[in-house]
């Protein structure tokens, strides 16, 4: 019986020696098992079918106790899991949706398989929550996901102002995870515009107002390129953040989103303030630090500092 | 000296390695953090002695917006500010949460120890430690109590009394042999004892362990001539058994000893309670100050983090007379540490301390006292100190990590010095393993389960060994906390500090049902049990009984003890990844461990291996004329040399 352990060292060893070992090792199964069959024997070489289940596999072992590896081995899921991998490989990153993949026999064992793959965040959900459309997370990217659900919610035939919920409503669950960064991505680009009115912030996309702004060019040199920052506005929300968390070092990442100015503005004024003394960046720690919080950092003599403290 | 003179870079030294050691302060820097721990303390010396009332103060949480701000530093200064008016332990961070009491009363213990003068960092032959401090502490507030209450009679009582309340160590003489209230106390102790005991009881205080079995033990450790006597009442405290000699070398009773066949958890148990029993006697003589320091190595399992706290809270909430210092980078605390706590736990902390960054003013001063300390001439520091040069680092930061600002030092020195070699800045991994491993070897290794743990654990060794699966091992008396498993075999690791016959009967046992049971017929099982060199050996000489079975269990059963050349690899390796893990040293988590890894290899080979039947062994000397482990490392540190020599 081929144990756990060897199909790991397998796996990242020797491709080449994969499909020979299944082949010997898992004969009985195989016979017994026509998919399974498939996948193994079928083309005379090693596939990705095999390869991912050896994955699985390795990971499955994680979590199981060692008493329970070798059942794992065996374990349905597994096979089903590698035919649910199958299937989304060939529907690239457009995806299947639910009927699609677990319909037909055995249904509530591919189910399961189907939430183990989502909760290990190896296929994403691209639809919506009411109707999901799953997808091979290695082949769509949930920041590019964000960044086109809030453009295609944002770009209607005429200038409207969208709140933040109303652009996140547009997004899968899977683009709803980095919809901040690709919000604050589009809004340093300056295809998005930032506006404020009181404590709301809205949110304007540029081409929804492109047809405007030829009849008001002429006078655009005489108005603000940018609306200033609050510097009040700013401080009351470091002090918030400095009150919540108890440490006077506060991210730049919860300092914008708290304050609710433009990010590329808040870090020229950061940058404007270190010097002046009145602010004091510290690195942080980079390897801990969320993809909000990197994208957020300001760079001072070539390093990334992820928090300021305002020193009174 | 010029700069292209210098023997060595004088700013690669950027780690505070011993708190012990650090080096003079830089005017102003991080005094408000000094002071705020400094009033806090002060808080646990307003009651007069017994000092018996729960002040409940919480944990003192430092912390440092990034690495290299000088949380070991501010130890160190701590150490210092206190002097002789607390008993300072320095604790780093468990590996096992299932023994988490046993690894931190094992250090205490270790740290107790320690030289009492704080500006000694090794202990040399005569010199108190702090468990002799403890130890006079309490006996002379006993003694007082009697003088007072008529029961001892004393020439100009009142007046004594308070002499020996007020400077226990100056009433008994420093220990020096030949002072009158040392002998006395040795001469009459056995009187005393029903006397000692009765004014323990009528001052309020409660222990776990018998009173009977403490004052015994701190009279054992403190009064006698040294050897046996004190190495026997530091396994009582560490809550090892102890052979009937030992019982009867120390005054006790066999009731008042740890029992050999304890659960692992009442044995954690029992260590939570023997520390709780050390806090109260602290109301003797002086408050207690833990320090956990490098606590971002709790990242490494979220079951470490709910431990540390509840280890904090139990603390906090039935620990008398202590102050606890947790120095943390803010990062790792508030995205990790913290989030895997209790909430309840979290209220068991202070707010955060923050330390400061260092200013221009004081890197200058930072600067100009490392140069000077190693003899670089004043036109030569005037050079390095160009104004433009600090210019440029603080012009859009204008603070620094001390760290950072030690690394600008360590490039311009490197710019200076011609190219000179020694004096390139430590870049590669190499050169900080160097730099740890030199570290290492400047001070006798002593056991600690913890960096053997790691060593073997999920951390360092998951997928470094082909076919090799690391994981933790459950086994009911939690003596074999991690295994090695391969398709043919499996190999069960332990770490265990007792050096006494029947707790090795235990294991012996434990491991030969593993290794005979059902799963041995499928896999072939062997244990090791690793040891450093100053514990005694195992199977001991007279192990008469024993001994048989060690040798029958050969293919099975093991006892590997690390000698210079591994020990120095395997806490060199340990010193690297915690202070890759604390951000000290400018290389990944990664790739750290990928050169552990490569270091460590051969020694996890060579564990796999099976051992060498045992050649036949000249007999060694009797018990009585072998020299006990106290006086082997006090002449160790009296020469200087390290703990490698076999005696």
């Amino acid at each position: 019986m081929l144990s756990v352990t060897d199909v790991e060292y397998i796996a990242i060893s020797d491709p080449a020696q994969i499909e020979k070992r299944h082949r010997t090792s898992f004969a009985a199964k195989a016979t017994r098992d026509r998919s399974y069959q498939r996948a193994c024997l079928g083309t005379g070489k090693p596939n990705r079918t095999v390869s991912a289940e050896c994955l699985i596999v390795r990971e499955l072992r994680l979590q199981s106790s060692p008493e329970l590896m070798a059942e794992t081995l065996i374990n349905d899921a597994v096979f089903q899991a590698a035919e649910l991998l199958r299937s989304l490989e060939r529907a690239g990153a457009v995806g299947s949706t639910k009927g699609q993949l677990v319909g037909g026999r055995g249904r509530k064992g591919k189910e399961e398989a189907l939430a183990a793959l989502v909760a290990r965040r190896e296929v994403l959900n691209v639809g919506t929550l009411n109707k999901p459309r799953f997808a091979l997370a290695r082949l769509c990217d949930p920041l590019n996901l964000a960044r086109a659900a809030i453009e295609k919610k944002a770009i209607p035939a005429r200038a409207i102002l969208f709140s933040r919920q109303e652009l996140v409503e547009g997004c899968s669950p899977a683009a709803e995870e980095k919809f901040d960064a690709a919000l604050t991505e589009l809004v340093r680009e300056g295809r998005i515009i930032c506006a404020e009115r009181g404590n709301a912030v809205y949110y304007l996309h540029t081409v929804a107002i492109e047809p405007l702004i030829g009849d008001a060019r002429w006078n655009a040199a005489t108005s603000r390129a940018t609306p200033a920052l609050s510097a009040d506005r700013i401080q009351e929300a470091y002090r918030e953040i400095a009150w919540d968390t108890g440490f006077s070092d506060v991210t730049i990442s919860e300092l914008q989103r708290r304050a609710g100015v433009p990010l590329d503005a808040l870090k020229r004024w950061l940058l404007e303030q270190c010097r002046a003394g009145s602010v004091l960046p510290t690195r942080g720690d980079w390897s801990l630090a969320d993809s909000d919080s990197r994208v957020a950092a300001i760079d001072i003599a070539g390093e990334p500092h992820l928090r300021v403290r305002f020193i009174p | 000296m010029r700069f292209s003179e210098l023997p060595v870079n004088p700013f690669d030294d950027n780690v505070v390695f011993e708190p012990r050691e650090a080096e003079n302060p830089i005017a102003g820097l991080n005094d408000r953090p000094l002071g705020a721990l400094l009033r806090q303390f002060e808080r646990l010396e307003a009651e007069p002695r017994p000092r018996r009332r729960p002040l409940r103060l919480k944990a003192q949480l430092i912390t440092s917006a990034e690495p290299g701000y000088g949380k070991s530093h501010l130890i160190g200064r701590l150490f210092r500010e206190l002097d002789e008016r607390a008993t300072k332990v320095y604790l780093r961070p468990f590996q096992d949460a299932g023994s988490s009491w046993r690894s931190i009363l094992l250090k205490v213990v270790q740290e107790l120890d320690r030289p009492d003068d704080p500006h000694l960092t090794t202990a040399a032959p005569g010199q108190l430690t702090q468990l002799d401090a403890i130890a006079f502490g309490v006996m002379a507030h006993l003694l007082a109590g009697l003088i007072e209450k008529g029961r001892a009679d004393c020439e100009n009582g009142a007046e004594r009394a308070l002499e020996m309340r007020l400077d226990p160590l100056e009433a008994f003489g420093h220990g020096r042999d030949g002072h009158y209230l040392l002998g006395w106390m040795r001469a009459q102790f056995t009187d005393l004892l029903p006397h000692l005991l009765r004014e323990l009881r009528e001052s309020g205080v409660t222990l776990h362990s018998p009173v009977r079995a403490w004052l015994h033990v701190l009279y054992s450790y403190a009064f006698s001539d040294g050897g046996p006597e004190r190495d026997s009442a530091m396994e009582w405290l560490k809550g090892n058994g102890l052979s009937a000699e030992e019982v009867m070398l120390l005054g006790l009773d066999e009731r008042e000893i740890a029992p050999f066949e304890d659960s692992a958890s009442k044995r954690n148990e029992d260590a939570m309670r023997r520390l709780h029993d050390l806090l109260t006697l602290a109301g003797f003589n002086r408050p207690f100050l833990f320090c956990f320091d490098q606590t971002e190595l709790f990242t490494a399992a979220s079951d470490l983090c709910a431990e540390f706290g509840s280890v904090i809270e139990q603390l906090v909430n039935h620990g008398l007379n202590h102050m606890i210092v947790v120095t943390t980078n803010l990062e790792p605390w508030a995205r990790v540490i913290v989030r895997n706590f209790q909430t309840a736990h979290t209220d068991r902390f202070s707010a955060p301390i923050e330390l400061d960054g260092m200013t221009r003013q004081q890197a200058l001063a930072m600067a100009r006292q490392r140069l000077a300390g190693i003899g670089v001439a004043e036109t030569e520091i005037e050079t390095f100190c160009d104004d433009r040069w600090l210019d440029g680092i603080f012009h859009d930061k204008k603070a620094h990590s001390v760290r950072a600002f030690l690394r600008f030092c360590a490039r311009r020195c490197a710019d200076l010095s011609e190219g000179q070699a020694v004096v390139a800045p430590e870049r590669s991994v190499d050169d900080y393993f160097a730099h740890y491993e030199r570290e290492v070897l400047s001070k006798p290794i002593v056991f600690d389960p913890d960096i053997l743990r790691w060593s073997v654990g999920e951390e360092a060794a998951a997928g470094a060994l082909p076919g090799v699966q690391v994981d933790r091992f459950r086994d009911p008396k939690h003596l074999f906390p991690i295994t090695w498993k391969s398709r043919s075999r499996q190999t069960l690791f332990g770490f265990e500090d007792s050096s006494h016959s029947r707790r090795w009967d235990t294991i012996l046992r434990e491991a030969t049902k593993l290794a005979t049971g059902e799963d041995a017929r499928r896999t072939e099982m062997r244990v090791v049990f690793l040891r450093t060199p100053e514990q005694q050996e195992i199977p001991g000489p007279g192990w008469r009984a024993l001994g048989p079975k060690f040798e029958a269990a050969t293919d099975y059963f093991s006892v590997h003890v690390l000698f210079e050349h591994d020990l120095a690899t395997v806490f060199a390796c340990y010193e690297l990844y915690a202070n890759v893990v604390e951000g000290n040293a400018q290389i990944s988590r990664d790739e750290a461990l990928l050169f552990i890894r490569e270091k460590l290899r051969p020694w996890w080979n060579r564990l796999l291996e099976k051992p060498p039947p045992p050649a036949d062994v000249k007999p060694s000397p009797p018990i009585a004329e072998r020299p006990s482990r106290r006086l082997l490392s006090r002449i160790r540190a009296a020469m200087a040399i390290r703990p490698f020599l076999s005696f």
